[in-house]
């Protein structure tokens, strides 16, 4: 016997409350926890889509819109853009890369995109079989691709737009001849071919003024993010977009919703606290005697309370604990029933987790003090004459 | 087992008040170690108080409470419920075994606190010997009355303690029971050489001890 072998007695005895208020903790912290992985999560992917992207040149439209279109791929563009005037923007001195993209058609969802063997060079995608595309008509997929059934040596028609029922270009056939190393970017679902494939498939491989949806910069030193911008959107008929700043600004329009899921989790962790305070409050009326009663087997003030405070702590404990458990399985668990979109993984741990955790407990013992000071304000020999 | 020699109790110019209401006087008492002593008196007349004084529950307005030769209330409060816990074993009327606790964990929680070695094979003996050998798991709220008297008299004696005290032991239970349980808690005082005091308003066991104190009600 211990004290804690003693709050743990006392708390398979009111097994219901006790369990209710662990449940009540646990969904709380789980909630927090999920977003918290959610947040956390999308930031890396989106970050690690956008590493290196500097600069998204596009046609004149939502920012947004340009950026989500050209570097995560999660939007239709914005427009045509002329492809010699992207191309003298690519020459400027302070860029370093270019890589211009023609978007348009897809196949099942994963998007046909009209490149040059920068793109998949950018995000470190070597080859895993077969070989990058060369001729018109030839592609390479992406490993995500891939493994929904696209193999090396198989043709398909693309289908116009993003969606699965689109019109079929039936006139021109693609080939894949190479299938990509996943890389954990956005780059695992895309469908890589030249530009003059994708411009064939609109009518001409070799058209007198090209157009190309937009082209990707990386800069050759910091300071192009001050100039380079305004001279884009000032002098030309294109659109300059960062892919950082629309993010972050993207980020930070979901944050707000989240932020509503978050306080309701503090809400359901507030709840459980107040829950083991009645819980811890109702034992000391239920208790007095044989809280008292130790007293009389030489227990001090201190242990008496301390027996108290160990049951909030237990119960925090298992909330916090069953709550990060639950958080994380929710989050493996969505990540394996959603799209392939939305990569969300319960195999990583935040160091905020235990900010989280150290918050519940606090909760606990809040929850804990005034009961306490109650129980240190008793007088044993007065409650032992109330019998 | 070596014997230990029974506490000796000595009270001196003992006075509690509750406000400008006095509700015990005791100029001068004394208990001589292993002895067994009734103290009697209507409710009313500050027995209560008196045992929670002597047990170290209570200040007194004023007076002395040696126990062999040690000042009780020189101590500090932690100083005097470690005092408790080690050298007083104290069995009430309402029993207040710990419902959620096995009437082994009752006992091993006894030990626990009196800063003692838990020691559960010691505990079933003590057990068996008071009759309660198939109960030892049992939880308080599944006993007889009679059965979870001799659970407090078994926790009380546990640490064999030096004084042992109990608060109306009897009042509850019929004559027959009454009987039993006072030559209970004499057979264990003396089995563990401890002073015995019993505080009551019970008349009925007068006959069982020599040595009385009556207490008169506070005029």
């Amino acid at each position: 016997m211990n004290l804690w072998t003693l709050a743990l007695a006392y708390l398979r005895r009111n097994r219901l409350a006790s369990a209710l208020n662990v449940l009540l903790m646990a969904i709380g912290i789980a909630t927090i926890v999920l977003l918290a992985l959610f947040a956390q999560q999308m930031n890396q992917r989106m970050s690690r889509d956008a590493a290196g992207v500097d600069l998204v040149l596009g046609a004149k439209g939502s920012p947004v819109q340009l950026i989500l279109s050209a570097v995560y791929h999660a939007d239709v563009p914005t427009g045509n853009i002329d492809y010699a005037e992207a191309r003298r923007w690519a020459q400027h001195p302070m860029v370093r890369r270019a890589i211009p993209q023609a978007l348009g058609d897809s196949w099942r969802g994963f998007r046909i995109v009209g490149t040059s063997h920068d793109y998949p060079a950018h995000y470190g995608a070597a080859i895993a079989e077969g070989r990058l595309w060369q001729a018109p008509g030839e592609v390479t997929v992406g490993a995500e691709v891939a493994a929904a059934g696209m193999q090396i040596g198989q043709s398909f028609f693309g289908v116009h737009g993003f969606s699965e029922r689109g019109h079929a270009h039936e006139n021109s056939e693609y080939r894949v001849v190479g299938v990509l190393q996943a890389t954990g970017t956005v780059a695992d679902r895309l469908i890589f071919t030249g530009l003059e494939s994708v411009w064939a498939v609109h009518g001409d491989a070799a058209p007198e003024a090209p157009e190309i949806t937009s082209m990707l910069l990386n800069y050759k030193t910091p300071l192009a993010a001050t100039q380079l911008p305004r001279q884009i959107n000032t002098q030309s008929q294109l659109q300059a977009a960062s892919p950082a700043f629309e993010t972050a600004r993207l980020l930070n329009l979901v944050g707000i919703g989240l932020d509503g899921f978050r306080l309701f989790g503090w809400l359901l962790v507030a709840t459980a606290g107040i829950g083991i305070f009645v819980a811890l409050y109702h034992a000391l009326e239920a208790r007095r005697y044989d809280l008292a009663m130790m007293r009389c087997l030489g227990a001090s003030r201190w242990q008496v309370i301390a027996s108290l405070v160990i049951e909030a702590l237990l119960l925090t404990l298992a909330g916090a604990v069953l709550g990060l458990l639950l958080g994380h399985a929710a989050a493996e668990l969505l990540g394996a029933v959603t799209d392939e979109r939305l990569v969300l993984s319960g195999a990583q741990f935040l160091p905020q987790e235990l900010a989280i955790v150290a918050a519940a407990l606090a909760v606990g013992m809040v929850a804990a003090a005034l009961p306490a000071i109650r129980l240190y304000r008793a007088d044993v020999a007065r409650i032992l004459s109330e019998g | 087992m070596q014997q230990k020699q029974g506490a000796s109790l000595v009270i001196q110019g003992l006075e509690h008040r509750y406000g400008s209401r006095s509700v015990l006087t005791l100029p001068d008492y004394r208990v001589g170690g292993g002895e067994h002593h009734l103290i009697l008196g209507p409710s009313g007349s500050g027995k209560t108080t008196l045992l929670h004084v002597i047990a170290g529950l209570l200040k007194p307005s004023s007076g002395s409470i040696d126990i062999d030769g040690q000042a009780l209330y020189a101590m500090n409060e932690t100083g005097r419920d470690r005092f408790r816990g080690s050298h007083m074993g104290i069995v009430f009327q309402r029993l207040h075994l710990l419902p959620s606790l096995t009437v082994t964990a009752n006992i091993l929680l006894a030990q626990y606190l009196a800063r003692q070695p838990q020691q559960s094979r010691q505990v079933q003996v003590l057990l068996e010997a008071l009759g309660l050998g198939h109960r030892l798991h049992a939880y308080p709220g599944d006993l007889s009355l009679g059965e979870a008297q001799r659970v407090a008299i078994a926790r009380a004696v546990a640490n064999r303690p030096r004084l042992l005290l109990a608060d109306e032991p009897t009042s509850s239970l019929d004559d027959a029971n009454a009987a039993t349980v006072i030559n209970l808690l004499r057979n264990q005082a003396d089995a563990i050489g401890a002073t015995l005091l019993v505080v009551t308003h019970d008349a009925r066991i007068q006959g069982h001890f020599e040595q009385r104190l009556v207490l008169e009600a506070a005029a």
